[in-house]
């Protein structure tokens, strides 16, 4: 549902709308006027417009429709007050006290202002918020990468074990126990028969470096002198 | 019937293209050799191989009583320098005491045969001019040195038009892999000796070391049986690998091989193992090759492919054995 929603959303930000009939549309929009995380997409596929068509400001600012609703909201808060003044103005415009008309203006001025900070403050933990949850979002990513890299790291060497425990009951199934701790014993010396085997490995691949080596010397050596026996 | 003798005459225009070709090429190889010889200069050139790269200083000049001077120096790490006055040729080395030989022969970087006898070469490998590039900023004509058979490694050298020096040299494999490089980064050709040759002029070489013929008319108990064509024998003889740390000093019998341009090493001694796997390594386009074969360890070092090496090993034989043994013994090696 959601799916097909934002994907009704990706086609509106395309200028392009995703029913012919018009209505649906305008549903879609209130819809999503409605809904914050349609708004969220509606913003994310902006910006993500913006970023393709490299049309993204210097100083991204990813909150611009809460500042703007925020602006509005003051506004709103100005205007209210202001009809306010224009009717108490129209009720002092009567008295004709100039007195009153100041006190009225400072206390309708106090409101407002009080509104506005409100909603000054709200912008602010907003756009707080905002950079914050999307440095959550990055970091919930992050553990999950390290998660899942940690996950692959632990099923890597789960797979020797398993085999080395597959091996042990295999023999053990078909002897006695004894034979069993025997054959573990006798693992045991495999295991560093294998290393020695390693280790020989090792010296024997340095002494053929040095056999090599020491060929390679003589070589350039004997090309040295041996112009000279003709 | 048309078609034939349109190749028929493609053939012969090929031809008579490529004779012109060879003939060219050989004329700036010889014009290398007197390059070599006769001028004073002073170049630096770089070694590339093994993802490494090696400079050097090279001056040449001729001194007084038309006597040959040259420094060849290395740059990085330890010190190793050739220098030559005429006939007298030191080699200072890192893990050496500094000695002296009388010869011919400069070994260095640059193949000793490019400022000899050019048609030495012949036998085994043709020269092909190939055009002009640009090289070190000037123009250079392209000479292929290309082996006749698949046994060895072709040479490609970019020669001077101006001077005839060379500007760059590259050893490729058959199949065009490329294993070492020599590029130049400076040349300069001056009428006059320069003034470290002239102060190198008056230096005492370390004393000249007499070289013994080494037990060289002893019956060798080994033989090798194949060789690409045009290999001969340079010298052959029985001598210590000294650095040999295993059990100390081991003795090998000792032949060197030479087609002109490329030495080839031939080291035998009875083993205690009956069998050891071919191994080698390779440095730039000299290759090392060491296999244990029916108790016999055979080791050949030089700038031949792998193929070659291996061959050369498979045919040594004790020197008097019947025919039908060493071929049961290449034919075993072979698989």
């Amino acid at each position: 549902m959601s799916e097909i929603k934002s994907e009704s959303i990706s086609s509106l930000v395309d200028n392009y709308s995703p029913s012919t009939d018009d209505s649906i549309s305008a549903h879609l929009v209130d819809n999503m006027l409605k809904d914050e995380g349609l708004s969220g997409t509606w913003q994310n596929y902006h910006l993500i417009g913006d970023v393709l068509r490299d049309e993204v400001p210097e100083s991204l600012q990813l909150d611009l429709s809460e500042t703007i609703s925020a602006a509005i909201a003051q506004e709103a808060t100005i205007l209210s007050p202001n009809s306010a003044m224009q009717t108490s103005g129209k009720n002092s415009q009567t008295t004709t006290d100039e007195n009153v008309s100041i006190s009225n203006h400072s206390t309708e001025q106090q409101p407002s202002s009080v509104v506005d900070a409100s909603s000054r403050f709200k912008a602010k933990i907003s756009s707080l918020i905002k950079p914050m949850g999307q440095v959550a979002i990055a970091a919930s990513a992050a553990v999950l990468m390290i998660v899942g890299v940690q996950h692959n790291v632990a099923e890597s060497p789960s797979v020797t074990p398993s085999q080395v425990v597959q091996t042990v009951p295999l023999t053990g199934y078909a002897n006695p126990v004894s034979f069993n701790v025997q054959s573990s014993q006798s693992q045991q010396s495999k295991q560093q028969a294998q290393q020695e085997k390693n280790k020989q490995l090792a010296s024997e691949r340095v002494a053929q470096q040095r056999r090599l080596q020491a060929l390679l010397k003589d070589h350039n050596q004997q090309v040295k002198l041996g112009s000279n026996i003709k | 019937m048309k078609l034939s003798a349109f190749f028929l005459l493609l053939l012969s225009v090929n031809v008579s293209a490529i004779t012109a070709d060879t003939e060219s090429a050989k004329l700036s190889l010889e014009r290398l050799s007197d390059s070599l010889r006769q001028l004073n200069f002073s170049t630096s050139f770089v070694v590339v191989k093994n993802n490494q790269a090696e400079p050097y200083h090279w001056l040449h000049g001729i001194g007084d009583n038309e006597q040959e001077l040259e420094i060849f120096t290395r740059l990085n790490g330890p010190r190793l320098d050739v220098l030559r006055q005429g006939e007298v040729v030191s080699y200072i080395e890192p893990d050496q005491e500094p000695y002296s030989i009388i010869s011919s022969d400069v070994r260095s970087p640059i193949p000793t045969i490019f400022r000899g006898n050019i048609s030495e070469l012949e036998e085994s490998y043709r020269f092909i001019s190939v055009g002009r590039s640009r090289i070190l900023g000037r123009v250079a004509q392209l000479v292929r040195v290309v082996s006749k058979d698949k046994y060895r490694y072709n040479y490609w050298l970019w020669l001077d038009q101006k001077t005839g020096l060379m500007l760059k040299m590259a050893v490729l494999t058959r199949q065009g892999q490329l294993l070492e490089q020599i590029q130049f980064t400076h040349i300069e050709v001056d009428e006059k000796l320069s003034d470290n040759l002239k102060q190198f002029q008056l230096t005492e070489l370390p004393a000249v070391i007499e070289l013994t013929m080494q037990r060289q008319n002893r019956t060798h108990s080994w033989q090798v049986g194949w060789l690409p064509h045009g290999f001969s024998v340079v010298k052959s003889n029985q001598h210590n690998l000294n650095s040999h740390n295993r059990g100390g000093d081991k003795a090998v019998e000792f032949m060197l091989f030479t087609d002109g341009l490329v030495e080839v090493s031939v080291y035998v001694n009875p083993s205690h193992e009956k069998f050891r796997a071919p191994e080698y390594a390779s440095d730039g386009a000299t290759l090392v090759f060491n296999h244990i074969l029916q108790g016999i360890e055979v080791g050949v070092v030089g700038d031949i492919p792998l193929a070659t090496a291996k061959k050369i090993a498979e045919s040594i034989s004790p020197a008097i054995v019947d025919k039908g043994k060493n071929t049961a013994l290449s034919s075993k090696g072979e698989q």
